[in-house]
């Protein structure tokens, strides 16, 4: 047994409940174990409590229970934050992995012993000696990874490895994932998405308001539709998909693409065949809330934008889609005048939004920024909700704030400090905030990140709530399941320039084009793909167009046919 | 954690030992604090032009000059209006009733520009080309204690983290529709406010970070570290020691010898 917790509870000094309560588990050598649940079930207070930063570094508190390592060190944890911006230190990328080593007082010959080994165990040898500031997300946490490997830890503790990586970042740490796995190394993975990492865990642990409530195989987890909803763990969409047909039909186990397409291909199912465009067209064509034309931005050593030309819609939900770096926020944070474009012009309402300053434009489009730790601003979270109407002196009514905030869980936080909450919940807190002042475009960059499946949900309702009564919003995310669950337009960016625009289900037929962006279709698309029924972006749909036993007949096709 | 200061490429001044580089930042302030000479600070921002343009540093370096020009613009008319409000007792340039700008006053007004300037561009040209790493380790050789080596590297990955920070949270405040820009300097000073408190916010956050990462990494300064590179002095470094020793040896003697000097 690498570690074993008994009985474990700790209180932080200003806590008013314990964040972990009475918490009992194992973990063997060679496992990879998910820690899962909510946010602020206490999965990052048990990281905190393995890794020895409570109470070595955050002092105070009540803690009481047990850890036992089986090792004869007394703690060999290595820990990836969910930030590895803010973990790594050193200039390359050598001397941001030698950094621990260094710490240790180990010799040089050793130290680089084991910096090869982690540079050839994730095929980095090439990045040895780049700038840490010059790479991608995903190999920023892959060198994170390996600088944490390097110290040889008994266990190694991911807290979030790929929450705000874009689609190859994701790849490479599955990759990463898988290669540790095989070396046999220790792993407690902490998310609240089991839809990447399901293939390469063992055994998921579930945490709620501090206690653990589930602790078994990944396929039972997987299995216990309650639990999974319960913990607010976002599940592969193909297990989604199972319990949903299970409902209505009997159907064998799968829990991947690959066997949910064997399964139901197996199966006598025919499809009502997808209409081509769910909004081939919008009434709104011809007069679209905002227009960009031959949009350039030049930077001192790399050009950001190359020549966009696109316009947005009212009452639609517009994606922009693209690996880091494709152009995707520099484009929207045009739409406030957060940037100056080199060439080109933006239109708003038909007119040009040239010379108009930022605070102007926020009065008619919002944008809400990526961390939101940069818009908060206010001590309590109601002042923060109304911080935008009382700047720009527009007309708000407390109703309306408390209804607001009690749509979105928010209301029994009203008192509380902002900074305070979880990530979900201050991603929703800006986004209310911005909502105060009532604009008609809302430009959202990466709003899932951090949110468990229960805040997903509502940020897709109130997203959908707003185009319906005729707003703009354009939205950036690496969620694809999300995406095609609320967009009904793309655009797919590449090298600052736009790849591909259509509707969503267009644009997800277009594979080769997403394949380039390295973007990657949601898991039921491609179930369906397999299926040979292209054109399904949601289990909803997916259910809806399935007939169990039927016979096909004129506009039907039976998976067996294609 | 960014490093913005640094400009990544392998250039001469890049490829001199840290400790070098440490020792002709020191050199330059200390003459540059010494002797207010006119003759002396040509000879030492001609120096450093020589350097930037070897080390194909000056596109890099033509940026600092830009932004340090306003400064530099307000020292030198400071520095004329005193001497103008002083009677030095020398020839007047310009006179105007009681208040006369002499020749010396010129002198020491250019002289106080062209030291800000030096002070500056010496700090400038050392993290352009000396990054984190280095910059610890070259301070480690001078038996600087551990703890002071790190806090003062901490400094030049802090600093602009603190800038970046300050900016992204002003673009956030006007996205929220408050006009930074516009209207009188109380009303901007009390709108740039309202940004100290997210800021200090993230100082906390940005403090607590590097805390939590300096544990994770087992940075203990009761114990012994180790280095995995280890610089040698190379014939480049030898030269440019050389080099830099004899400029030194000729401004202290333009100084003491030939002053040219602003009073």
């Amino acid at each position: 047994m690498i570690v074993s917790v008994r009985q474990l509870s700790y209180q932080y000094p200003h806590g008013t409940k314990p964040a972990v309560n009475q918490a009992s588990f194992d973990i063997a050598k060679s496992e990879t174990v998910m820690l899962t649940g909510s946010s602020g079930s206490g999965k990052s207070t048990v990281a905190y409590l393995l890794s020895g930063v409570i109470p070595h570094l955050h002092r105070g508190g009540k803690l009481s229970g047990e850890i036992e390592f089986g090792s004869a060190e007394a703690r060999s944890v290595g820990f990836v934050t969910q930030n590895p911006e803010n973990q790594l230190f050193g200039y390359r990328v050598e001397d941001a992995i030698v950094f621990g080593l260094e710490n240790m007082g180990l010799h040089a010959q050793e130290i680089g012993v084991r910096l090869n080994r982690v540079l050839n165990l994730f095929g980095i040898q090439n990045m040895r000696e780049r700038a840490v500031d010059s790479l991608s997300g995903g190999q920023r946490q892959t060198v994170c990874i390996a600088s944490v490997l390097a110290m040889e830890p008994d266990l190694l503790i991911l807290d979030e490895p790929v929450s705000s990586l874009d689609p190859a970042g994701k790849e490479l740490v599955s990759d990463v994932l898988r290669q540790l796995k095989s070396q046999g190394q220790t792993i407690l993975l902490i998310d609240q998405n089991l839809d990447w990492p399901a293939g390469a865990v063992d055994r998921v642990i579930g945490m709620e308001e501090g206690g653990i409530v589930f602790d078994g195989a990944v396929d039972d987890f997987l299995r216990n539709e309650e639990m999974s909803a319960r913990l607010g763990v976002t599940v592969p969409q193909a297990v989604e998909l199972f319990h949903e047909l299970r409902s209505k039909q009997e159907v064998s186990w799968f829990a991947n693409v690959e066997e949910a397409a064997e399964t139901l291909g197996a199966m006598n199912i025919a499809f009502s065949v997808p209409p081509h465009t769910f909004e081939a067209s919008s009434p709104n064509e011809d007069a679209p809330s905002i227009r960009i034309e031959a949009l350039v931005k030049k930077y001192e050593d790399f050009q950001a934008l190359a020549g966009v030309d696109t316009r947005f819609l009212p009452g639609r939900i517009t994606a922009v889609l693209g690996q880091n770096g494709s152009g995707k926020t520099t484009m929207v944070r045009h739409l406030i005048r957060l940037i100056e474009p080199t060439s080109g012009t933006i239109y708003l309402d038909g007119e040009s939004i040239a010379g108009k300053s930022t605070a102007e434009m926020a009065r008619r489009v919002a944008y809400v920024f990526q961390h939101p730790d940069h818009m908060l601003f206010e001590d309590t979270v109601w002042k923060e909700t109304t911080f935008s109407a009382r700047t720009m002196e527009l007309p708000w009514s407390e109703d309306h704030i408390s209804a607001l905030l009690d749509a979105h869980g928010l209301l029994e936080f009203k008192d509380a400090f902002p900074n305070s909450l979880s990530m979900g919940r201050k991603h929703i807190l800006t986004i209310l905030s911005v909502l105060s002042a009532n604009p008609d475009i809302l430009i959202l960059d990466e709003p899932t990140l951090g949110m468990d499946r229960e805040m997903k949900n509502l940020l897709a309702k109130l997203m959908k709530g707003l185009a319906s009564e005729g707003k703009t919003v354009i939205v950036i995310s690496h969620e694809m399941a999300f995406v095609a669950d609320t967009a009904s337009e793309v655009i797919v960016m590449k090298g600052g320039r736009i790849l591909l625009q259509g509707t969503t289900q267009e644009a997800f037929r277009e594979e080769a084009l997403l394949r380039e962006a390295k973007i990657e279709l949601p898991q039921i698309t491609r179930i369906a793909n397999r299926l040979g029924v292209p054109g399904i972006l949601t289990i909803p749909d997916f259910v809806r167009l399935c007939r169990f036993e039927a016979k096909p007949s004129g506009n039907e096709v039976t998976a067996d046919e294609v | 954690m960014k490093f913005n200061g640094y400009v990544n490429k392998r250039t001469l001044l890049h490829r001199i030992d840290p400790r070098i580089k440490l020792i002709w930042f020191v050199g330059t302030t200390v003459l540059t604090v010494v002797f207010k000479d006119l003759l002396v600070m040509a000879l030492l921002i001609a120096s450093s032009v020589a350097l930037w343009t070897i080390s194909g540093l000056l596109r890099e370096a033509g940026g600092i000059v830009r932004k340090l020009l306003p400064l530099l613009l307000m020292a030198m008319v400071t520095w004329l209006v005193i001497g103008a409000a002083e009677n030095g007792g020398g020839t007047a340039l310009v006179a105007l009733g009681t208040v006369r700008l002499e020749a010396s006053d010129v002198t020491r007004a250019v002289v106080s520009a062209l030291r800000i300037f030096l002070m500056v561009t010496s700090f400038y040209s050392l993290i352009m080309v000396t990054n984190f790493s280095e910059m610890i380790y070259g301070l480690r050789q001078f038996r600087i204690p551990l703890r002071a080596a790190f806090m003062c590297g901490l400094v030049f990955q802090i600093i602009p983290i603190m800038i970046s920070e300050f900016r992204t949270i002003a673009d956030a405040q006007r996205a929220r529709g408050l006009e930074l820009d516009k209207g009188g300097i109380v009303s901007r000073i009390r709108r740039y406010s309202i940004i100290l408190f997210p800021l200090f916010i993230r100082s906390i956050q940005a403090g607590q970070n590097i805390a939590l990462s300096m544990h994770l990494y087992r940075l203990e300064f009761t114990r012994n570290r180790s280095s995995y590179r280890s610089f040698r002095i190379t014939g480049g470094d030898a030269r440019f020691s050389a080099a830099f020793l004899l400029l030194w040896a000729i401004a202290v003697l333009i100084g003491t010898k030939y002053p040219l000097q602003a009073t």
